[in-house]
């Protein structure tokens, strides 16, 4: 089995982020240990003054030591961006467009690592299995949270005297409970402050976890139907269905259990447009009428379950709360818009 | 880009989906390569554009294919390449989707898509979806690190992309580490000095090829052509050798090049087991005399020169038939390519010392 790892990391940030806590907690036998019998290469696109931190660093040598290694400075992207608007995204797709040729190439199945994401133990083994079963994609929710207050209580919890970081899954989602970033909290479906982008919509099951809907999910693995390329937008839109376009071709991990993966952003990150109201159908209709293809309405029919403890019957009522939500929501992005706006706009009167 | 010259002859539309100071980067960087620039931009951004030595035109409201303002703008203008300026987040799909309809449905004349991007307002790529990576059957060590030096291409299917990349491989767990650094310019060619500082009134070299003549997996100082570059240090070497190139695609490149500039000199690699023609070397052959350029080849896998008969005295191979330089280890590129530099420096220097060609 070929494998690409691939991360493309840039900034002294999110660099550090990478090294020193995103590897550390890779580098664990569930993890990247687990790559073993593969042929897996770990690719890594950035700058060349940010490679040279990253060939310095004693986890990216561990890493060398285990596997391949492919360090790309693509000095070309990110000279000429010295301007002060964030490029992140575009930068970020022709660092993934890079890679998709790679593997495409090399007809590799590719892992993609985001420079800011935490796993829980055996999460990679448990994508090898998945990979093996004939499964062509793995998404996940990726929930995010605050980095600067969580990273310093899981480097705490979780690290070993190898200077690793292995997190076992329970105990990982108990920590990130308490470090909901403020974009994650405005998208609870009972949130005061709605997000005008509710591209998660999160159920509270007591203080032990949530339910989730994803209209967008992070694509953890993908292994390409078809070789196409990555020509627009983000890597987890357009090329993915292009990549892998039948709903049977992809597992949802649906289940905290089995793979678990968190998202650490800067606190200060933009929520985006914040809605006046609380959640209305309506609203979520309209937004779901304007956005994502047919694999992210997919997505959506499937309750992913974040839990610390064990999952019981209030869990199974709030899954069947969250199905009639956004059944029904499907249903209602199914009439013409004008219908939905005389409906919103009555809804709004009538309050 | 080999295909835009200042005397491009069609309308160069910039159409602004961006912020007015991306467009504007791209409309400063390009000014420098081609006239005939109109700036298509919308109307609520239309003013403070300063309109100097390029025309400002405006459409309303947003970019789809019912957007009747932007579709008798273009009709107006007839451009022969559009080039969408993209902003600083996503690529808009609508657009290309807009203009893609109206060429098809001929509501606006066939144009050459680019798209200029925010952090690469120097560059402009060809926008092609259907474009296929080449599909080479040889094995290649770094192979698909070729890969982020391509881009479309028109006419030639691809051609080098301005680039500074450095890759660190480390293979077998810890085990045979090395690096590269390969750039190139904005022309397509891949340095052959440290400035790539191109002086106007010195003589020309330049070399065509596919990725042994590039250097794919050797840095930009253990290529042939930087090696002849500081031989020849009154002419000017140009290596605009391409990962993956037959000899038809290094022909078309030759073609193109000498519409923007006067080799006197020019050097042609091809893989004789590979890809051999004769016609396309004749071509080369007929090119160059048609522009006044002595032509050496370099056949690059050591095959014997089958071509002699029909080729002038300069035909070589490969000084080291035994060694592919895709695939040995990078010290045996490095003395191929050392190898290379030293045989043709003799060449080159009983052609300089000839009296010029006549016709």
């Amino acid at each position: 089995m070929k494998i690409h790892l691939i991360s493309a990391v840039w900034g002294d940030q999110y660099t550090d982020l990478f090294l020193n806590v995103c590897l550390p907690n890779q580098l664990t036998p569930g993890n990247l240990r687990a790559f073993g019998e593969t042929d897996a290469v770990y690719k890594i696109y950035t700058s060349s003054k940010d490679a040279e931190t990253i060939l310095d660093n004693r986890f990216y040598k561990e890493v060398e030591s285990l596997m391949p290694t492919q360090v790309v400075a693509l000095d070309h992207l990110f000279r000429s961006s010295g301007h002060s608007t964030p490029i992140s995204i575009l930068l970020m797709t022709q660092c993934h467009k890079a890679a998709i040729d790679s593997a495409n190439m090399a007809k590799a199945i590719l892992v993609f690592l985001p420079p800011d994401q935490v796993y829980s133990e055996g999460a990679f083994a448990r994508l090898i299995e998945i990979a093996s079963s004939g499964k062509r994609a793995v998404t996940l929710s990726g929930v995010r949270l605050s980095k600067e207050t969580f990273v310093p209580a899981f480097k705490e919890k979780f690290t070993d005297e190898n200077g690793h970081m292995p997190s076992p899954s329970r105990d990982l989602v108990e920590l990130a409970l308490g470090h909901m970033h403020p974009i994650t909290a405005s998208m609870y479906i009972d949130a005061k402050s709605p997000n005008g982008a509710p591209t998660h919509l999160y159920w509270k099951v007591g203080a032990e976890g949530f339910v989730a809907r994803c209209l967008h999910l992070h694509p953890l693995l993908l292994n390409p139907v078809s070789k196409s390329r990555l020509i627009y937008g983000n890597f987890d839109t357009d090329y993915f269905q292009k990549a892998a376009p039948l709903p049977s071709d992809y597992y949802i991990v649906t289940d905290s259990d089995d793979i678990t993966a968190f998202e650490m952003s800067p606190v200060d990150k933009s929520v985006g447009f914040i809605g006046a109201s609380k959640f209305n159908i309506i609203g979520y209709a309209r937004f779901l009428k304007r956005n994502g293809h047919h694999i992210h309405k997919y997505f959506l029919t499937e309750a992913i379950r974040i839990h610390s403890t064990q999952t019981d019957d209030n869990w199974e009522a709030i899954d069947a709360e969250s199905s009639n939500i956004i059944q029904a929501a499907l249903a209602l992005a199914k009439l013409p818009d004008s219908i939905l706006r005389l409906w919103a706009f009555l809804l709004e009167k009538m309050r | 880009m080999g295909r835009l010259s200042k005397d491009y002859p069609a309308k160069f539309v910039i159409l602004g989906t961006a912020r007015k100071d991306f467009v504007l980067k791209a409309i400063n960087s390009l000014k420098s390569r081609v006239t005939n620039i109109v700036a298509v931009v919308n109307n609520e951004r239309n003013s403070p554009f300063p309109g100097l030595d390029y025309d400002v035109k405006s459409f309303a409201g947003h970019i789809t294919k019912f957007n009747i303002s932007l579709l008798a703008t273009l009709r107006q203008i007839k451009p022969g390449v559009i080039v969408v300026v993209i902003g600083d987040q996503f690529i808009h799909k609508n657009v290309f989707e807009t203009l893609k309809f109206w060429m098809r449905w001929r509501l606006l004349n066939k144009s050459e898509l680019y798209v200029s991007y925010s952090f690469d307002p120097d560059f402009i790529e060809y926008w092609d979806e259907t474009f296929e990576l080449p599909a080479s059957t040889r094995a290649f060590a770094d192979k698909d690190l070729s890969l982020l030096i391509i881009t479309p291409h028109p006419r030639l299917g691809w051609i080098n992309r301005p680039a500074d990349l450095t890759v660190k491989v480390t293979r077998k767990k810890g085990a045979e580490q090395y690096q590269w650094r390969c750039r190139i310019d904005r022309a397509g060619a891949r340095f052959t000095s440290e400035d790539q500082n191109y002086v106007a009134d010195r003589p020309l070299l330049s070399v065509f090829g596919p990725s042994e003549v590039f250097g794919v997996a050797l840095n930009d100082d253990e290529v042939f052509s930087w090696i002849l570059q500081e031989k020849f240090s009154s002419w000017n070497v140009r290596n605009y050798g391409a990962p993956d190139y037959s000899l038809h695609q290094s022909c078309l490149a030759l073609e193109e090049r000498f519409g923007a500039e006067k080799p006197k000199i020019v050097i042609l690699g091809f893989s004789a087991r590979r890809d051999f023609s004769e016609d396309e070397l004749l071509k080369a052959k007929t090119l160059c005399e048609e522009h006044d350029a002595e032509l050496i080849v370099i056949s690059m896998d050591g095959k014997p020169a089958v071509y002699s008969e029909f080729l002038n005295e300069n035909g070589f191979t490969w000084p080291s038939a035994s060694i592919d330089p895709g695939k040995g280890a990078a010290e045996e590129k490095v003395m191929a390519h050392k190898a290379l530099a030293e045989a043709l420096e003799e060449t080159i220097k009983s052609i300089i010392a000839r009296e010029p060609r006549s016709k």
